[in-house]
């Protein structure tokens, strides 16, 4: 019985290892995946060292180049108060990447462990875990985000929060519902016939086999939050003009599209890049995860 | 199973306290009153009109009446709509954008979930990687670009179709593909996926390795575990879909309930917040629990009700 | 795999999808088809932009209110013809006393609700009564504030109301003599009885009805058309009055006004001929080809765009310092670049064109077009404050509400600052009522407003500074300016009074509380086959020629009563699109 426990750990802690290196070379060898790494690193270098790529400010106003179509001077193009497109694209992606990042970061966090808690758990608990994900979906979103600004004052951190706060929701769903369906199959009853910790069977049998479906949705979320944000900064949550955000920038851009069409074609570019390679470095994640992929 | 649905039900009645009383104090907090506008009325004026209203009583004592009278089914009068009240707004509204969200998303499930399929099933080739970018387009081109695009092309050079408002089925089209466009293309990524895992799985290798038909295999064995993944990602999202996306509304010009999700926090119209809250949490836990039932059909083994 | 077959059986389903989508779509019409204009004969469509939050004119506020409720009613006078600010409506004849507060009207004897009762004066009394009883929730009682006794009645605990009701200054001396003693001698009494709140009520239903007098089946009204349809989001439909008193000269058979708000959308609309009048043009930044079409016009309008500080805090409790700021502000910019309507940029307060009696208001002081001299003496004053080129100057908040324009006249401002004074500002971007408590809290630095005139008279803009004034929120007050304003009250000659405004909008200017940035402009668009319209497009001029001559209303009202549409017209211009 004990020797046959031992064996069951061991082997999913191997299978655990095992998975993570086979993972890394599978992904290695989907060439759109590397590809996809390469382009966003660029991407992330150029707008984190916006400084040292452009000598434009971001912020300069010039009344005599208001709107200029892209040149030598703006490669970009300048916006309606002649500023220039490529400083604010640049410097727009520092906030709209970091909220890519650290949304898909609450998402992965709070949503896999919550939904997998619930539906593992079952029963009342996962009755009462999912009740408090239908409150938090029905909250009137705007009120949260007024009384935020009114409690603790606008601030970049604060905008975080209010897009990390419901940001796992769909999530928590997802992985609840497949984990509900895994749980009851034989290997999940075989690991607990064997007696393996709730908390071992949750991370190492759960939660890897519904990586693939993690993978997919988080790419559909980060788009959502990169233009949740902008709706934010434009109720006045955090980015405040001057400063420029890839979200704000394409909804500005968007009502220029007829007479400037450079002001969303530009910042609509980069996020829609960053989209794509995050996308296709997804599917490649996911199909590296996969553990019946060969 | 009918026991379940019942306490779930009857479940719904406390949580929705919970949002309602969560709610009230939150806008009870906000700066700002219903009445306030850019011209300042004489305070002995103010006190009247809130009188009229009843919000120069205690807060807790206006929470009390006004969970009173929603236990007797009236949500008040509209602050703003002075000679509407909020039974009526929804009551007006909410049809409208039930039509389009039904529609856009039946549009997003079915389209989306074949195309997906497809995708999965001709996985790494062109088709796939085709439908693919179009999905990834789909999910980042937002619907406030989309809708103008289609608004302008369609509307005003083509005149094929009404740019805007509503009462005859050609105001159906525009809204409709718009709002679906985005559901769609999730909806084709996580099918894909989905698909992906699924015919991976022993038991379908199993049924092929008895022989049987590949249509049979893909329509009766795996369509149902692949299904799990999108009903998951449906249920929430058709709730939000029924009750209205303001985008779309005010491109489209749809007399829809959307509006009044930010419209009536703008204008603290805090009843009219409060019917909107009470409809989107209604629908967010039937719809809830219509995925956690669909779950018993696509899965035998799910079991909700198991007592502890 | 047999990919074949699995696309043979989903094209069934495909088909079969579809086909439940069209049943769908198909059940969900509303009969309510685009119906040939022959069917309806004249028709008038236009973008009101938002529902009228309530059709009761005695609760009604704003703009959007303002333009449906003068479809459906009429008050003592209405807005004129070819521009003229006001004229006789529902009332024959109108008398004035020596001393000029004591006003009688005398009522058609014709006119009638759309049920076909007569209007009486008895039904003006109601509606003011009504208007000013502290339980009626009315927002706007305030424009009636100069019949004597209507502020005491208005501010009067409800349970003291009756007293106050019997010293108020209207009589009904018989079912068609209306008669108004007023606190103080008001010239422009006539012209703001053109108001929606001194319109009547149909006193039997409001009576029976109470506040749900204004349902759709409830509701009758006295002008020239009737509500047929309410549909909320989307449009009013009105029919013409077969009652009204004057309904030969009207020509339109049906007025529907459309409630979409979004402006790129009601552009839209405009563009495919869904719509005969758009009331506010989109951004003519964002779309400068605009003010191209021929089919667009602005003229002047009754509305003043500016910053005002909060004079308390330092540094700008020092008038040196709220002069320079103001003096450094270059209005011909951004008049031209940002705002780009063809708005006057303001050097004084009180915008051109604001009527004084039977004249114009004209300001006796203005600051220097040369913006190079602005900018010296800009820096003399700040440097003689203490802050020479904006050394030790703090870092100061500029407030202003969600608005695409606002955010880039606040950047502009700012950047103009920063640049010739080299001081700081941040912008402090906030929703609407957030905006407005802190406005009203003066919990702010500088704060960017706006003015309309509520009537066309320059003293809606001048009571605004007075130290007791409820929209003041600078915390600035002048006992001069106060007394002035006050003496103008009482002023009985007209001439007496413009001096006194003057004299007080150079104390204003002078002390600068606030930053006058520009003149607003009512910019609209209209298809070249509407008639009646006052400033109209002939030959494609813009309507400049009207504008040159007067014909528009500054306080932007345009008469249903006599827009027509030339068919004829339509129809070329339907073929030639």
């Amino acid at each position: 019985m004990k020797a046959n426990k031992q064996k069951i750990d061991e082997a999913a802690q191997e299978y655990g290892v095992s998975l993570w290196n086979d993972a890394w070379r599978r992904l290695i060898r989907n060439k759109m995946a590397v590809i996809s790494m390469i382009i966003l690193g660029i991407m992330v270098f150029a707008c984190a060292g916006a400084s040292y790529v452009t000598t434009h400010a971001y912020d300069e106003i010039h009344y005599d180049a208001i709107k200029t179509s892209p040149s030598m001077t703006y490669i970009f193009g300048t916006d309606d108060l002649g500023r220039d497109m490529f400083a604010r694209v640049l410097y727009g992606g520092q906030v709209s990447l970091k909220i890519a990042i650290l949304c898909t970061f609450i998402t992965l966090l709070i949503g896999i462990s919550y939904g997998a808690t619930a539906a593992y758990f079952g029963g009342q608990i996962d009755n009462y875990m999912m009740r408090f994900v239908d409150i938090m979906y029905s909250l009137p979103y705007m009120f949260l985000v007024i009384i935020l600004m009114v409690v603790f004052g606008k601030n970049i951190n604060l905008l975080f929060m209010a897009i990390g706060a419901v940001s796992w929701l769909t999530m928590a769903r997802i992985v609840r519902g497949q984990i509900l369906s895994l749980k009851a199959k034989e290997f999940i009853e075989a690991a607990r016939s064997y007696g393996a910790s709730n908390l071992r069977i949750i991370f190492l049998h759960l939660i890897p086999n519904t990586l693939g479906t993690v993978a997919v949705y988080t790419t559909v979320t980060i788009p959502r939050v990169i233009l949740v944000e902008s709706f934010l900064s434009f109720l006045g949550l955090g980015v405040q003009p001057p400063d420029p955000s890839w979200g704000s920038l394409c909804s500005d851009g968007a009502k220029a599209i007829e007479s400037a069409s450079w002001l969303i074609i530009f910042p609509g570019l980069a996020l829609s890049v960053t989209l794509f390679c995050m996308n296709f470095l997804g599917d490649g994640l996911r199909d590296a995860l996969d553990p019946k992929m060969k | 199973m009918l026991g379940y649905i019942i306490r779930r039900v009857l479940g719904m009645i406390p949580v929705l306290l919970i949002i309602i009383t969560i709610t009230f104090f939150l806008m009870r907090s906000a700066p700002g009153g219903p009445f306030d506008s850019e011209k300042t009325i004489p305070d002995e004026v103010r006190k009247n009109i809130e009188a009229k209203y009843h919000l120069d009583e205690p807060v807790y004592q206006q929470y009390l009446r006004y969970v009173w009278s929603i236990v007797q089914g009236d949500l008040g009068p509209s602050y703003k709509y002075s000679d509407r009240t909020v039974n009526s707004i929804i009551g007006e509204s909410f049809p409208v954008s039930f039509q389009i969200g039904f529609l856009a998303m039946f549009i997003a499930v079915t389209f989306g979930t074949y195309l997906g399929f497809i995708a999965a099933l001709k996985q790494n080739t062109v088709i796939d990687y085709t439908l693919m970018s179009f999905a990834i387009v789909g999910i980042s081109v937002p619907n406030m670009v989309l809708g103008p695009i289609l608004a302008v092309i369609v509307g005003v050079y083509l005149k094929w179709l009404p740019v805007a408002g509503w009462g005859s089925w050609e105001h159906y089209i525009l809204p409709v593909i718009t709002l679906s466009c985005y559901y769609l293309a999730i909806v084709a990524r996580i099918a894909r996926g989905s698909m992906l895992e699924v015919i991976r799985q022993e038991y379908i290798q199993t049924a092929r390795s008895k022989g049987l038909p590949e249509r049979v295999i893909l329509l009766r064995h795996a369509l149902k575990g692949a299904l799990l993944p999108i009903v998951s990602y449906c249920g929430p999202a058709s709730a939000f879909i029924i009750t209205g996306s303001i985008v779309i509304e005010q491109i489209f010009s749809i007399p829809g309930v959307g509006r009044y999700f930010v419209q009536g926090a703008t204008d603290r119209d805090y009843t009219l917040v409060m019917g909107t809250v009470i409809l989107v949490s209604i629908l967010v836990m039937v719809f809830n629990l219509l995925v956690d039932i669909a779950y018993c059909f696509l899965d035998p083994r799910i079991k909700l009700h198991e007592k502890k | 795999m047999n990919i074949v077959q699995v696309l043979k059986s989903s094209r069934i389903f495909i088909l079969f999808c579809l086909s439940v989508a069209l049943t769908f779509s198909a059940c969900g019409k509303n009969g309510n088809q685009n119906n040939t204009q022959e069917d309806e004969g004249m028709v008038f469509r236009f973008l009101n932009e938002q529902d009228p939050a309530t059709l009761d004119v005695n609760k009604a506020t704003g703009v959007y209110e303002n333009r449906i409720l003068n479809i459906m009613f009429e008050g003592l006078t209405r807005y004129g013809n070819e521009g003229v600010a006001a004229e006789l409506g529902n009332a024959e004849r109108h008398e004035t006393s020596e001393d000029g507060k004591v006003h009688t009207f005398f009522l058609r004897k014709d006119a009638k609700w759309s049920d076909g009762s007569a209007v009486t004066a008895h039904d003006y009394v109601a509606s003011y009564r009504r208007i000013l009883n502290p339980t009626t929730g009315a927002q706007y009682a305030q424009m009636l504030y100069c019949i004597a006794g209507a502020a005491e009645v208005n501010q009067s605990k409800p349970d003291k109301m009756k007293l106050e009701l019997e010293k108020l200054g209207v009589k009904a001396l018989d079912d068609y003599t209306l008669e108004f003693t007023l606190k103080y001698p008001v010239p422009y009494f006539f012209e703001l009885t053109t108001h929606y709140t001194f319109f009547p009520i149909p006193r039997k239903v409001v009576e029976k009805h109470g506040d749900s007098w204004t349902s759709k089946k409830n509701i009758i009204s006295n002008g020239a058309f009737v509500l047929k349809e309410r549909v909320l989001g989307d449009k009013l439909v009105f029919e013409k009055n077969p009652h009204y008193w004057q309904k030969d000269a009207i020509k339109l058979d049906k007025v529907i006004a459309y409630t979409t708000k979004d402006h790129e959308t009601q552009y839209r609309m405009f563009q495919s001929n869904a719509v005969d009048w758009l009331c506010s043009p989109v951004s003519k930044s964002v779309y400068p080809k605009v003010k191209d079409n021929s089919e667009w016009l602005a003229a002047p309008y009754l509305g003043t765009f500016f910053f005002s500080f909060n004079t308390k805090k330092a540094p700008f409790n020092d008038p040196r310092v709220r002069r320079a700021l103001s003096l450094a502000i270059d209005r011909e910019v951004i008049a031209k670049t940002i705002t780009d309507a063809g708005e006057l940029p303001a050097y004084s307060y009180v915008p051109k064109g604001t009527a004084m009696g039977s004249g114009k208001y004209t300001p006796t002081y203005e600051f220097s077009k040369n913006y190079k001299e602005n900018i010296k003496e800009a820096k003399k004053l700040l440097a003689e404050a203490g802050f020479p080129g904006g050394k030790g100057f703090p870092v100061f908040n500029i407030l202003y509400n969600i608005n695409d324009q606002n955010k880039r006249i606040c950047l502009v401002a700012s950047n103009m600052w920063d640049r010739h004074l080299g001081i700081k500002g941040k912008l402090e971007n906030n929703e609407w009522k957030t905006y407005l408590d802190k406005l009203k809290n003066v919990n702010y630095d500088i704060a960017r407003r706006g003015w309309i005139g509520d009537y066309n008279d320059a003293y809606t803009f001048m009571e605004l500074w007075m130290s007791s004034n409820g929209n003041n929120h600078t915390h600035w007050g002048n006992a001069d300016y106060d007394d002035k304003i006050n003496k103008s009250n009482y002023e009985s000659d007209l001439k007496n009074r413009l001096v006194l405004f003057q004299s007080a909008e150079e104390i204003l200017l002078e002390e600068s509380p606030i930053i006058p940035i520009y003149f607003y402009v009512a910019d609209q668009m209209v298809k070249p086959y509407v008639r009646g319209f006052y400033p109209r497009i002939q030959n494609g001029d813009h309507g400049k020629a009207d504008i040159a001559g007067g014909k528009f209303n500054v306080t932007d009202n345009h008469p249903f009563n006599y827009i027509w549409i030339d068919q004829e017209a339509k129809k070329k211009y339907m073929q030639g699109n």
